[in-house]
């Protein structure tokens, strides 16, 4: 088997694909994970934002019968109260959407503010900042939301939860903004853009952010999952605005009618499959963040092709 | 097949009466590739040559070339993406590449064993050194653990360490003391060849020189073969018997050590030994004396009299001064160099720092065109001062952010100290600036990524963006010490020809005596923040006074004078005081140290000769 071989068989030296795009996006695009997962997560944002144009009925209201079986008047049957389900996921996921992003967005914003400050300026304000990081951490969120629940009449409403949620989830990253942020600062570079008299916000924004785009990304990736994820699981223990329509009051609405107990199956699985549908399309998004991050994830690509080559020419094979 | 493997083959078979015994290693047709992302290239192409018990086999060859490749083949440690994809490495007659993973548990270590370049990252940091070198012992031989104890204990005499030091770690030792331990561990299994991968390429040259002449009393004492790796001929052309010279993956010539350096068959080695600046070939024909005016001028650049002092922490609440800089005064001038020559941890980079205003000094002034800048407060002064001292750094690959373009490196600090008309005025003069140090053609250069460019190409874009704001002086922190060496000389001839043209003022940092006698017509050495020899470059290196810099220029590598000689003649005495590493004051080695405070610290300064000073030493 020669050289030649093998490169073919590892699909090598072919024309890269969607030149004109920036390497990092490049890479994520082609990567099988990344694209699935944006695909996936595409669908079912374009699906929420388009609630009022492809639900059927109002969400709110009675539309049929108790407990009806799907059918072409309701694609995924009624719930007990007779609301449509299809229309309730649909709504449902602009808030559980919409909350899991601004949360993330807010933390991930407030950690960056926080963990790049310190790291940079060090000393007095670097100390401050630390402390303020670490007393947010031992401040457990889920706990706290639930105190604050009882504070408002007819439970914490998905604004108040999101809320809770940035304020409470930055300390993490902002942790590790600050390491990578303190190593990045000593490096040549900055120092360089410091006696070259580089104003300090250019010298953060610039020079600095930049350097740790990927991880950014990253934690916001992870937060929008826990944010998802909590809020769902609050208001399924019953914590949330019952009134509200979301997917965890959905689950909650669903528990407490026992839905599977009297074999209404379709108000329970529904808004559990699009919970999970959300979760899996972020996990590969960050999955596929992961590769830019560290190439070296890459490496053991195709290693059954090498060993067929090693093993015809008589040289022990990788393991 | 091409003429010089034909030669290397006819030098083997010369040589192979020396050594009447079996090769130990045979490498025949060696061929590894790299998979990357779009293509497989061949980073060693059919290499051939062996290895005799008891010898030196040196490997010399510019990074990328492909040396250290097969120093990992040998110990089959390669990792994909490398690939080994053809040859043989027979070791005592069996092919190396063919062993299983249990074959080869028993090969590494026991039969070949490793030194790495950084002994602080081969050594695990958080097991002590007495567990390190006896979990190597206890994988391979059926020992009990007192007896691997009386070993190591062994091994640690063996490379001159207190054996009494076992329990410590790591970083308790010095960078010296710790490649020492790492040989140490390489000799545990008596492996009868130890691959050593530029094993003193981050020491310094006194320590260098203390290295290689106990690896090579051991090997004439133990008979282990060494594969010896480096990109220093000339240290390799004293230490070696035979010396191999590789480019681009190809096995140019391999000879006896002294035929390679003397009379090189292929061009290469010769444009290689050549671009070695050693300090004979170092006569700095380019620069022109300083004349007596320029001397009594005022200086562009003062320092007088600067004390630096760092509080460590020494306890729980205790405080300790460190220090860093003493009593250390210089001037640089218009259009010349001044080189600071001295190894790590003498206070070079201190000082550099104290002259870009990153520290302050202590105690002393600091004087730019004869005005105190030590305590600049307007805004304004500070800017200028800013704009007129620059500094470029050691290493190209931290120098440069890689999220950014060669272009707006350059663009920023145009933008920051010069107006200009429009954009494409800023545009035209980063191109003119890149067109300056010679990176052609400059739109691309301008619009690529740091990654995109090789290390000389990045130092020149570093050079460049100093340029941009068009200092005064410029700071230049070792610019040439992580460089491959054919490319040191284009960079050194750089900054000499905006010395000249620019009349800009440097002050060169290196540890290298060479190239400071290339550079800079003055220069300073710096031996433990005390500056202890100072003059005219040509004739501090020809006449050294003082006993560190006679001990500094006699560790150069020089392949004249061969390691066999040089350890018959014994070792420099001065080494024994002269300890760079040593701990307190300069005279801490004949100082008892009771009589409470230093009073060491103003040794009076002698004229030993026109414009040439050293610092008074007491203890001959």
């Amino acid at each position: 088997m020669s050289i030649k071989q093998l490169k073919a068989d590892l699909k090598l030296g072919q024309q890269p694909k969607l030149t004109w795009l920036p390497a990092p996006l490049r890479v994520f695009i082609l990567d099988k994970r990344g694209a699935v997962g944006s695909l996936m997560l595409l669908f079912i944002v374009m699906v929420s934002l388009f609630a009022p144009v492809l639900a059927p009925h109002d969400p709110y209201r009675r539309s049929g019968a108790s407990h009806e079986p799907p059918s072409s008047e309701h694609l995924l049957g009624t719930t007990r109260m007779g609301k449509d389900v299809f229309s309730q996921l649909l709504y449902g996921g602009r808030t559980s959407l919409t909350v899991g992003f601004v949360a993330s967005i807010l933390s991930t914003f407030i950690a960056i503010l926080v963990g790049v400050t310190s790291g940079y300026m060090g000393g007095k304000v670097d100390e401050a900042l630390t402390f303020l990081t670490n007393v947010m951490l031992v401040i457990p969120g889920l706990p706290l939301i639930i105190v604050l629940a009882s504070f408002f009449d007819g439970g914490a409403s998905p604004t108040v939860i999101g809320l809770v949620f940035a304020i409470t989830g930055w300390a993490w990253m902002a942790r590790v903004l600050r390491t990578q942020t303190m190593t990045i600062r000593t490096k040549e570079f900055v120092t360089a853009a410091e006696l070259m008299g580089e104003n300090r916000l250019k010298i953060i924004l610039v020079q600095i952010f930049p350097n740790m785009l990927s991880l950014t990304v990253g934690g916001f990736v992870l937060g929008t999952i826990y944010a998802i994820l909590a809020e769902a699981g609050l208001e399924f223990i019953g914590i949330g605005d019952p009134s509200a329509v979301t997917w965890g009051t959905m689950l909650h609405w669903g528990e407490s009618n026992q839905a599977l107990q009297m074999g209404a199956w379709w108000e329970i699985f529904p808004e559990a499959i699009a919970i999970m549908w959300t979760g899996a399309a972020l996990v590969m998004i960050n999955f596929s963040v992961d590769q830019i991050t560290n190439p070296a994830l890459g490496a053991k690509k195709g290693v059954n092709k090498i060993n067929k080559f090693l093993n015809s020419r008589g040289i022990a094979s990788y393991e | 097949m091409n003429s010089p493997l034909i030669n290397a083959d006819e030098k083997q078979k010369s040589a192979s009466k020396q050594y009447q015994k079996q090769a130990i290693l045979e490498v025949k047709d060696l061929s590894i590739h790299y998979i990357g992302a779009n293509d497989i290239t061949q980073a060693v192409k059919k290499v051939s040559f062996s290895i005799h018990p008891g010898e030196v086999l040196g490997l010399a060859g510019e990074s990328g070339c492909g040396k250290s490749t097969i120093a990992f083949a040998i110990a089959r440690l390669t990792s994909l993406p490398g690939l080994i994809s053809d040859g043989e490495i027979l070791f005592k007659g069996d092919d190396v590449l063919r062993y299983s993973e249990k074959q080869l548990r028993c090969y590494r270590w026991a039969c070949t064993s490793l030194v790495f370049q950084s002994a602080m990252d081969s050594l695990n940091p958080v097991i002590s050194i007495k567990e390190q070198i006896c979990d190597t012992i206890l994988a391979h031989k059926k020992v009990s653990l007192a007896e691997a104890v009386i070993r190591a204990r062994e091994l640690m005499m063996m490379v001159d360490l207190d054996p009494d030091r076992l329990d410590e770690f790591p970083h308790q030792f010095s960078g010296g003391m710790r490649q020492r331990i790492g040989i140490a561990l390489a000799m545990a299994l008596e492996p009868e060849l130890i691959i050593m991968d530029e094993p003193t390429t981050a020491l310094d040259v006194v320590v260098q020189r203390d290295i290689i002449e106990k690896i090579f009393e051991l090997k004439e004492k133990l008979g282990f073969a060494v594969l010896f790796i480096s990109h220093d001929l000339s240290m390799m052309a004293e230490f070696a018997d035979r010396i191999g010279v590789m480019k681009d993956g190809v096995l140019l010539e391999i000879a006896n050590s002294a035929e390679v350096w003397d009379k090189p068959k292929h061009a290469y080695t010769k444009q290689l030994g050549e671009a070695f600046l050693t300090l004979d070939a170092a006569t700095g024909e380019k620069l022109t004396p300083i004349s007596d005016e320029e001397r009594l001028a005022t200086p562009l650049l003062e320092l007088k009299g600067v004390h630096k002092t760092f509080k460590t922490k020494k306890g729980w609440f205790g405080v300790k001064n460190f220090n860093a800089l003493n009593d250390v005064s210089f001037k640089l001038r218009k259009g010349r160099a001044l080189a600071l020559v001295g190894e790590s941890g003498s206070g070079k980079s201190t000082c550099a720092r104290i002259l870009s205003r990153v520290y302050k000094p202590s105690a002393g002034v600091l004087n730019y065109k004869g005005v105190c800048s030590s305590k600049l407060q307007s805004k304004q002064a500070v800017s200028d001062y800013q704009k007129a001292v620059q500094m470029i750094f050691q290493d190209p690959f931290s120098s440069l952010n890689p999220t950014l373009t060669i272009g707006y490196h350059l663009r920023r600090p145009l933008e920051l100290h010069h107006e200009f008309e429009n954009e494409q005025a800023l545009q035209a003069k980063i191109y003119s600036l890149l067109k300056q140090v010679e990176l052609l053609p400059v739109e691309e250069m301008a619009a690529r990524y740091p990654h995109e460019l090789s290390g000389g190409q990045r130092q020149r874009v570093a050079i460049a963006r100093v340029l941009a704001i068009q200092p005064d002086i410029i700071l230049a922190d070792e610019p040439t010490s992580m460089l491959d060496v054919s490319l040191r000389t284009g960079v050194l001839d750089l900054l000499q020809k905006l010395k000249e043209e620019e009349n800009i003022a440097f002050l060169y940092i290196t540890h290298d005596m060479a190239t400071a006698r290339y550079f800079a017509e003055e220069t300073a050495i710096l031996y433990r923040g005390n500056i202890v020899e100072w003059g005219d470059s040509q004739t501090v290196a020809n006449n050294p006074q003082h006993p560190y810099t006679q001990l500094l220029l006699d560790s150069v590598p020089d392949p004249k004078r061969p390691i066999a000689q040089r350890i018959k003649e014994g070792k420099n005495p001065l080494r024994e005081i002269w300890d760079p590493l040593g701990k307190g004051c300069v005279y801490s080695q004949q100082c008892s140290g009771v009589f409470g405070e230093c009073s060491h610290m103003d040794a009076p300064i002698i004229e030993v000769g026109k414009n040439h000073f050293i610092r008074q030493f007491e203890y001959l």
